[in-house]
């Protein structure tokens, strides 16, 4: 039974970290932008069970379309793709946004008014809809991609998930 | 003809690898490492060294860094002989080398603090290469949070921060998966091309024939036992090139059949 604010929808774990998506933008690019996935995998000797998240991720993003066998960048994912480090940051940081387990990361810090939350909040919230196993995998993956993306910080040693602060780094 | 033998450089000369030998005692016999390696490397050059694995092509970049020391031959850095650690080198390594009790900012700083570099400086530089290499948002993290391809940033960013002017690195793409280390040899090209790395020069380790022809302007290929430079070779193709299209895959093909 899922409820309404379901983070997962019902979809595979898409757990994949960021430069993983982005390699398999390149090599997609390499090829001329769209791959049959079984070919996709056997060229990279990848294991389809290995690629497959990191395909579901990219989808989630909406950088690619995976439609039959096959696999095709998107014009959202070739402007990523086209952008500098910071550009792709930005990029990546407006997609990931919309990802429901992002998105309830991100509301749970503004309920709490943007100060931290320890790590076993999001995962007890994490836990309505996944086990407890998949729960971890997702808040690894949804570090990963936030910290990458500046739009949540994790403090190891507190276990506390943060919002970063606003440029605190001088461009120049 | 995209692969050249005969070295037309006219640039000046960063580093001359002269007439170099390595061997070790192992009971009673003496090993053969590296015989006879002699090599140049020209500024703006990416040049990388290819072999199988214990052909010497690490203890090769361990001695020209003034990690190790020959045993016979020497190595000139701008003319001048290396002897102890060469502060103009930095090396990038196969497994990050990161200390996992150091976040990644404490993992960079330390190298710049091991050079003497102050405080306002090395923040400055901190920032700057975490920030270059995509890691900033990464700076309170231990590496044990971090996947491989995060890991090797930390790698680029702490060698970066040294402004090496010869970059060294040693199989810096061979122990991530095939997705993560095609978008971080994109990435270090895209700042290689773009001249935005302190660098002048790049000597990178690879067992890779594709990985050196798809990086580098020039490839030296060794043999092993006892390890040895059997071709040295110019790449002429145009960037950014295609691992995946009919013209390199020519040229892959036509090295294979050269060292075969």
């Amino acid at each position: 039974m899922r409820k309404e604010e379901s983070v997962m929808d019902g979809e595979p774990l898409p757990s994949a970290e960021v430069e993983q998506i982005i390699g398999l933008l390149e090599i997609l690019d390499d090829l001329g932008g769209k791959e049959d996935i079984p070919k996709l995998a056997r060229s990279l000797q990848f294991e389809l069970d290995d690629l497959l998240p990191v395909i579901r991720a990219a989808e989630l993003l909406g950088f690619v379309v995976a439609e039959g066998g096959d696999i095709e960048i998107t014009d959202w994912g070739y402007q990523f793709l086209r952008g500098n480090v910071q550009e792709r940051k930005e990029i990546f940081a407006r997609a990931a946004m919309d990802v429901p387990w992002m998105k309830k990361i991100l509301d749970m810090l503004k309920e709490n008014e943007g100060e931290p939350i320890p790590k076993e909040d999001v995962l007890e919230a994490f836990q309505e809809d996944l086990s407890e196993e998949e729960a971890e995998l997702l808040l690894h993956t949804a570090i990963g991609w936030g910290r990458y993306a500046e739009l949540i910080g994790y403090d190891q040693d507190e276990e506390q998930i943060f919002l970063p602060e606003e440029e605190d780094s001088p461009s120049e | 003809m995209s692969l050249q033998q005969e070295n037309t450089n006219l640039k000046p000369k960063v580093l001359e690898v002269k007439n170099v030998f390595r061997t070790y005692h192992h009971e009673d016999t003496n090993i053969v490492v590296l015989e006879d390696v002699s090599f140049d490397i020209y500024e703006d050059e990416f040049v990388c060294l290819v072999g199988p694995s214990g052909c010497g092509k690490s203890t090769l970049l361990r001695i020209i860094v003034g990690l190790d020391r020959p045993t016979r031959g020497e190595v000139l850095y701008r003319g001048k002989k290396v002897e102890g650690v060469n502060p103009k080198t930095a090396l990038v390594f196969q497994n990050f080398a990161l200390i996992p009790w150091l976040t990644v900012w404490q993992n960079v700083e330390l190298g710049l603090e091991a050079r003497g570099i102050d405080k306002k400086e090395r923040e400055r530089r901190i920032r700057y290469w975490l920030e270059k290499v995509g890691l900033d948002g990464h700076e309170n993290a231990y590496p044990r949070e971090l996947s491989g391809g995060m890991k090797q940033r930390v790698g680029f960013a702490r060698a970066l921060a040294l402004e090496p002017e010869l970059l060294c690195m040693d199989e810096p793409f061979s122990s991530l998966d095939p997705l993560t280390s095609q978008n971080l040899r994109e990435e270090l090209l895209r700042l290689w091309t773009g001249k935005e790395l302190p660098t002048v020069s790049i000597l990178m380790v690879t067992h890779s024939i594709e990985e050196a022809i798809f990086m580098s302007d020039r490839v030296l290929i060794m043999s092993t036992h006892p390890g040895k430079i059997i071709r040295d070779l110019r790449v002429e193709l145009p960037r950014p090139r295609n691992m995946r299209d009919e013209e390199f895959q020519k040229i892959v093909d036509e090295v294979y059949t050269l060292i075969v």
